[in-house]
């Protein structure tokens, strides 16, 4: 039963409303008996006033009557409460109201009054940490932190009625809050792990800082780490379901010499800030005489605009702008945020003539206040001319079909008349050939569909002039120099007049890997002179930002009777939605995924991508692998069924190794060729046996395992996939970072990359203090702002950790000599000051250290360099590219429950041991890998976007969509099964996408052993499983 | 969201006073999880479905926000949050079959403020009612989108111009266990049954139960079960928890040596109205519950009404009906 998690009694609000104090001088809201009198023609807007204890103090908020508390409270400074949607579905404005956690966005302000609210900030004063706060941060259990605030709270007002919850009481309280990084284990832990240490219970360490705090602000300590800590870099409170599994290090190919920061579990350099719920995020400012936007979207799938008049909208008291196409300079680009020259096609312009699906943009306002603009939409006057649309890429492509892209400007479009944006081609060997050699043919044809990223920040940007007239750009994005880049010739400005700040990011998944609406906010501020803070509802984000490509996949497979596969055909069709965005890239991606895991002599590749009128798809963690893998391992899953083979052994037997090139990886490059591509390090076999292991792959065989006698109509099965993604984008991703020296010995580290929640940040900061012998509290890291860090593509292809690692590991080489060479100038030592290194000087414990057994301590290094002799600062800036792009590995395991009657796939059990090389922070790859499991298994099971017949947009809400949430997201569990690559950072590679690629296919699969039906639509919701469950038995 | 005033309330007859004067485009507001989220800020209306502009809150009105067992009956206040049914040690005890139900709604944030009333007198969830853009019979219109849409959520009984499905899933418990609800309205205070609250789109497309503009739910009234009454609370989503109900079943019955005496069987989210099986519970009647419940639940079958997407909805009222009731045996 629920767990007692509410303190809300009727009588401390009775004891509020009736405090004198407030009495005294608390206008509470118009009485209805007053209001009798003179209420005859209604007033809008009549502000009110609302009185309540906000953080124990008595304060009056005035507001409007149709205000949520969530906008009055952020209004006044309390940035802890987050927007993310506006139905109380995500929990991130969740404040304690009474003691009872409750969302601020679907309470109205006037409803708070006389009511005693509780927000994050007077959780821990100052800067102390609560022990929920630290639990969260030791714990790993704070990614982009945007929920964090919310998650925290839930998990005090458990503990205040509960002071020993079990892990299902703690599911169930966080469960009204929702997290789309964590995938809730380390939540979880940390709530169990604070519960603990509230007890007074010794709460076991955790390898790495120690005390965070201190790790953070100490001085001239070593950082609280035992060597207990340093021998044992597993860790988390013992007893829980869902305790991690660390194995290290099984399949090192090279020796790894010890290591002090790197391959530790260090806390994220940025978690005390998100732990306490300051203002970190892009929206988290308020500036004098800002405006709000709001964005007019079309109606219709398809129609020309034939009139359009503002006038009634721009007289409206309060509206400063309204722009239209008729406002704008017409400029063609490409909004995905890739490197220059951008893939084709250049299909978008800012405002149109034209709409091409169902949320679309028409106009936009900038005004007063978000109320005002939206009501100003209203005024708009547009007149459309309704035209034929088309949803089905297959239909689209047939002649005859209505023409999404007729716009004379548009270019590279490979065939309009068609709505084709592009096709991809690519072979090896002889197909046909060799199809007719092998001794079984196997055709299939899958279907994955449209799904969202649904980070819980939506877009938000804040655009301003500066003082010397630059337009600054504070935005949630995942690319800024790509952004300030692409903005440019939109905006009418050179580069050099704009400044793209990224911030804290609440999570992007790829949706914040594109130009969504920073062009719009700047022209508002270009017309309007003024700040402009334009942020997406949540409908908004399923309405108008990006998603994953839907697409159709069929497979023929030529196998040999002894298993060997020996050709392998992949068509696709993909549906990119309106505009081209990412289409090409993903559906290389797709081609180079599905065609790469197995070896096979004689593959081919035919991809069509196709515009229809729906929602625009484009960058989604994965980026084509998913829908790749999806049929790949749910084809080989069948070809093993059908001819008698162990999945994972035939999987084993045709897969790629060490020494192995990828056949078509110079054929598919980001939308331009690409390069050969050799794999150098491969923990396959070693990933499949542990996670085999891990799940309990010996209980297929066993009958009694898969029935339940108390449940009868239930069936147990499990089911694998195996999958490899890629590390960056080979020749093309660059990354850069600069590194200067404190007077402290301590160090400035300034990255292009973009830490969107991932951990980058900390990360980058670990190779930097590995290098220089220091610890990760001597690195201040500095992240993302196109004037104080030098480039970087950004964050996305999982390249941060290979390729900007690669920068900041460069970067620290180059200081690192630079100190010795000022060391051997302090002592004299001869000969050496032009080759440093080679005198045999190393760095560790803030020292740099002589063969002889002399020191010298950065501190000293720092003030000599600076203020003594020949002075100059120690600094160096690097970048790094590779022509590498080495495969992660990875093997998924699921254990689900079918209801035979109803067709319920119930997801029991998610293993993942993946190869990601040397993980330079084990507890945020495990983060990685629990997020990006639950992720991936909403795709599988449970999300969708789904549209009536006119190409609208119906699932509009998180109560729709399906995202899962504490209470529901099964047990997991991470296996770290390390190889040593070479051309990595400390022998790191990738970990970011690849948990996205195989659970579906490992769900599917588990279906069909449990009840032996098999799905090739995802997601699969019980009517599909039910209604293959009745052909299987009617058949 | 529109602008609007917004009044407290401090009795429930202020509020009825503030309805009747402020005509149909007033609003009794408690939790605000579906007006103010749903209706409001997505701005559903239409002829039929005017946009408040008065919203009273009922919050602020003590009387109706408690639970109290008089008589060995269970009364609960209105506004009484969610959370509080579903905790509730009196209720777990008496009536599990509605704590269950309470319990299985949305999440604990929502459970923390959304009330009894509000979960009862909610709105349908259709997505094409939610939708701006479609002009349906529910908003004055004159056409029902999920008759040629996506109607995989919808209902498969009972659908007749709209084919919206109930959203309430303590509406569905409530039922089962015989119910009345006290509404007060400018003439003051009346008690109906459960039975005769819920009005079909055969009556009055543009409503979901009687409650007038004017009138306000006051409480909800439970009566004592029938000693040994067996109860059994099933609700099937589309994922595990947080969602709306593909279908849902309560069992209330008295059963003796295993045989069915009496009792209550009734379905949500297979028809505009929560749906009392009435004749499962007639071929159940006097007769061994284990050998005569399947052939009873699939009774349902010649009622069912699917339409293009939905009709695997059938089978799984059939099969969950047996279930529930199988269930309530072994409680």
């Amino acid at each position: 039963m629920a767990p007692a998690i509410r303190g809300r009694s009727s009588s401390r609000r009775e004891e509020i409303r009736s405090c004198p104090l407030l009495c005294a001088t608390a206008i509470v809201r118009p009485s209805p008996l007053k209001q009798r009198s003179d209420c005859a023609p209604l007033r809008r807007r009549r502000p009110i006033q609302v009185s309540l204890s906000l953080n124990g103090q008595l304060r009056i908020l005035d507001c409007q009557p149709g205000e949520t508390l969530l906008g009055a409270l952020r209004r006044a400074g309390l940035w802890s409460v987050k927007h993310g949607c506006e139905t109380g579905e995500c929990g991130a404005c969740a404040v304690l109201i009474d003691g009872a956690l409750m969302p601020t966005c679907v309470l109205l302000a006037g409803q708070a009054a006389g009511r005693q609210v509780v927000t994050l900030e007077c959780l821990a004063p100052g800067q102390s940490l609560h022990p929920l706060q630290q639990a969260f941060i030791e714990v790993g259990a704070i990614q982009c932190g945007y929920c964090s605030p919310a998650m925290i709270l839930a998990a005090q007002a458990l503990l205040a009625g509960n002071p020993r919850p079990s892990e299902s009481d703690v599911r169930e309280a966080l469960s009204g809050v929702l997290c789309r990084c964590t995938g809730y284990k380390k939540p979880i832990e940390a709530v169990l792990r604070a519960a603990a240490a509230l007890r007074g219970e010794p709460v076991p360490p955790i390898g790495g800082g120690g005390v965070p705090f201190e790790a953070v602000f100490g001085h001239g300590r070593d950082g609280g780490r035992t060597p207990a800590d340093l021998a044992a870099p597993g860790g988390g409170p013992s007893g829980i379901r869902t305790r991690p599994i660390v194995a290290f290090p099984v399949t090192r190919m090279s020796p790894q010499p010890e290591t002090d920061v790197v391959g530790h579990r260090e806390p994220k350099v940025d978690a005390v800030k998100l732990a306490k719920g300051r203002a970190v995020f892009a929206g988290d400012v308020e500036l004098p005489g800002m405006l709000h936007a709001a964005l007019l979207t079309s109606p219709h799938a398809h129609a020309r605009i034939r009139h359009i008049d503002a006038s009634r909208a721009r007289a409206l008291p309060g509206v400063h702008a309204v722009l239209t196409h008729q406002d704008i300079p017409r400029v063609v680009y490409a909004s995905g945020g890739q490197s220059f020259p951008n893939p084709p096609p250049y299909d978008q312009v800012s405002l149109d003539n034209k709409v091409r699906y169902a949320g679309d943009r028409v106009a936009v306002v900038a005004a007063e206040t978000p109320e005002i603009a939206r009501e100003a939409l209203g005024l708009i006057d547009v007149g459309y001319e309704p035209l034929p649309a088309v949803f089905d890429p297959l239909q689209a492509m047939q002649p005859g079909a209505p023409r999404i892209h007729d716009e004379p400007d548009a270019v590279e479009i490979l065939d309009a008349n068609r709505n084709l944006v592009a096709q991809v081609h690519a072979s090896v060997g002889d197909l046909e050939r060799g199809l007719a050699e092998s001794d079984r043919i196997f055709e299939r044809r899958y279907y994955s569909q449209q799904v969202q990223q649904a980070s819980i920040e939506p877009h938000v940007v804040i655009t301003y002039w500066d003082e010397d007239d630059r337009l600054v750009v504070r935005t949630s994005t995942q690319v800024p120099f790509h952004v300030r880049r692409m903005l440019a010739p939109l905006l009418g400005l050179p580069v050099k007049r704009i400044r793209v700040i990224k911030p804290r990011i609440g999570g992007g998944f790829g949706g914040k890997q594109e130009m969504l609406i920073e062009d719009l906010c700047g022209h508002l501020t270009l017309a309007t002179g003024r700040p402009v803070r334009f942020e997406y509802t949540r409908e908004m984000e399923f309405t108008s930002a990006r998603s994953r490509h839907p697409q159709w996949i069929t497979y023929r497979a030529g196998v040999q009777a002894d298993g060997t596969l020996n050709a392998l055909e992949m068509c696709i069709v993909e549906d990119c939605g309106a505009y081209g965005t990412h289409g090409l890239t993903v559906c290389s991606v797709s081609g180079l995924r599905g065609l790469s895991t197995y070896r096979c002599p004689n593959m081919r590749l035919h991809a069509d991508i196709v515009y229809t009128n729906k929602p625009v798809p484009g960058a989604f963690r994965g980026y084509g692998a998913p829908q790749a893998l999806w049929a790949l391992e749910s084809l080989v899953d069948e070809v093993a069924a059908e001819m008698g083979f162990d999945p994972v052994e035939f999987r084993l037997r045709n897969a790629v190794r060490a020494g192995d090139p990828l056949a078509l990886a110079k054929a598919l490059g980001e939308g331009r060729e690409g390069f050969e591509q050799i794999i150098q390090s491969c923990g396959l076999p070693d990933c499949a046996a542990q996670g085999a292991a891990a799940i309990g792959w010996d209980r297929r065989a066993d009958p009694g395992w898969r029935r339940d006698p108390a449940r009868p109509h239930l069936r147990r099965g499990l089911g694998m996939a195996v999958c490899m993604h890629g590390t960056a984008i080979a020749g093309l991703d660059m990354g850069a970072a600069s590194i200067k020296m404190n007077d402290d010995g301590s160090f400035n580290l300034l990255v292009g990359a973009t830490d969107l929640g991932t951990g980058s940040d900390t990360v980058l900061a670990q190779i930097a203090a590995e290098t220089l012998g220091c610890l990760l509290a001597d690195v201040v890291t500095y992240s993302s702002d196109t004037d104080l860090t030098p480039f970087d593509t950004g964050a996305y292809a999982s390249s941060t950790t290979y390729i900007s690692g690669g920068a900041v590991m460069k970067a620290a080489e180059q200081v690192r000599e630079k100190i010795f060479a000022r060391v051997a100038l302090m002592l004299g030592v001869s000969g050496s000051a032009q080759q440093p290194s080679a005198a045999g000087m190393y760095l560790r414990n803030r020292s740099v250290w002589l063969p002889d057994g002399r020191s010298v301590s950065l501190e000293a290094v720092a003030l000599h360099s600076l203020h003594t002799f020949d002075q100059e600062q120690i600094m160096a800036t690097a970048s790094h590219m590779s022509y590498h792009s080495p495969p992660p590995f990875a093997a998924q395991f699921a254990e689900v429950e079918v209801d035979t009657e109803t067709g319920q796939v119930t997801v029991t059990r998610l293993v993942m041991a993946v190869d990601c090389g040397t993980a330079i922070n084990p507890q945020t790859v495990e983060g990685q890998v629990e997020g990006g499991l639950v992720q991936a298994l909403g795709y599988a099971v449970s999300e969708e976007m789904a549209y009536d017949q006119a190409g609208c947009l119906l699932t509009r809400r998180f109560g729709d969509y399906r995202v899962f949430q504490a209470d529901e997201a099964p047990e997991l569990q991470a296996i770290l099964a390390p190889s040593y690559e070479p051309s990595g950072p400390f022998g790191a590679k990738a970990v970011a996408e690849i948990p996205m690629d195989g659970v579906a296919p490992a769900v599917a699969n588990a279906v069909f052993d449990a009840v032996g039906v098999r799905l090739r639509s995802l997601p699969l919701t019980p009517e599909k499983v039910w209604l293959a469950l009745k052909q299987a038995a009617v058949g | 969201m529109k602008s609007f005033e917004l009044y407290d309330a401090t009795t429930v007859e202020e509020a009825v006073g503030l309805l009747d004067q402020h005509g149909p485009t007033s609003k009794v507001v408690a939790g605000g999880t579906d007006l103010v989220t749903g209706i409001m800020k997505d701005w559903v209306q239409g002829p039929g479905m005017p946009y408040p502009d008065v919203l009273i809150d009922l919050t602020t009105i003590s009387e109706i926000n408690r639970i109290a067992v008089e008589d060995g009956a269970l009364r609960i206040g209105a506004a009484t949050p969610l959370a509080d049914i579903a905790e509730s040690a009196e209720v777990q005890a008496g009536w599990p079959v509605l704590s269950s139900a309470a319990h299985s709604v949305a999440s604990p944030l929502i459970r923390n403020f959304g009330t009894l009333g509000g979960n009862l007198n909610q709105r349908p969830r259709c997505w094409f009612l939610r939708g701006e853009h479609f002009p349906c019979y529910k908003k004055g219109g004159d056409f029902c989108f999920a008759v040629t849409g996506n109607n995989r959520m919808h209902a498969i009984i009972g659908g007749e111009l709209c084919y919206i499905v109930h959203p309430s899933d303590t509406a569905v418990a409530l039922l089962a266990l015989g119910a009345a609800t006290t509404i007060a309205g400018p003439a003051g205070r009346r008690e109906v049954a459960f039975d005769e609250y819920f009005v079909g789109p055969r009556e009055d497309v543009l409503r979901e139960n009687i409650l007038q503009h004017n009138e306000v739910m006051v409480d909800v009234k439970v009566p004592q079960p029938a000693a040994g009454a067996r109860m059994a609370w099933i609700k099937l989503k589309d994922r595990q928890v947080y969602d709306f109900a593909l279908t849902s079943v309560a069992v209330v019955a008295s059963v003796e040596n295993g045989v069915w005496q009496d009792g209550r069987i009734v379905l949500g989210g297979v028809a505009p109205t929560p749906w009392r099986a009435t004749m499962v519970e007639q071929a159940l009647a006097g007769k061994d519950v284990q050998s005569a419940v399947r052939s009873a639940s699939a009774l349902i079958r010649n009622e069912a009404r699917p339409l293009s997407l939905n009709a695997y909805k059938v089978d799984i009222a059939i099969g969950l009906t047996e279930r529930a009731v199988l269930q309530a045996m072994a409680a």
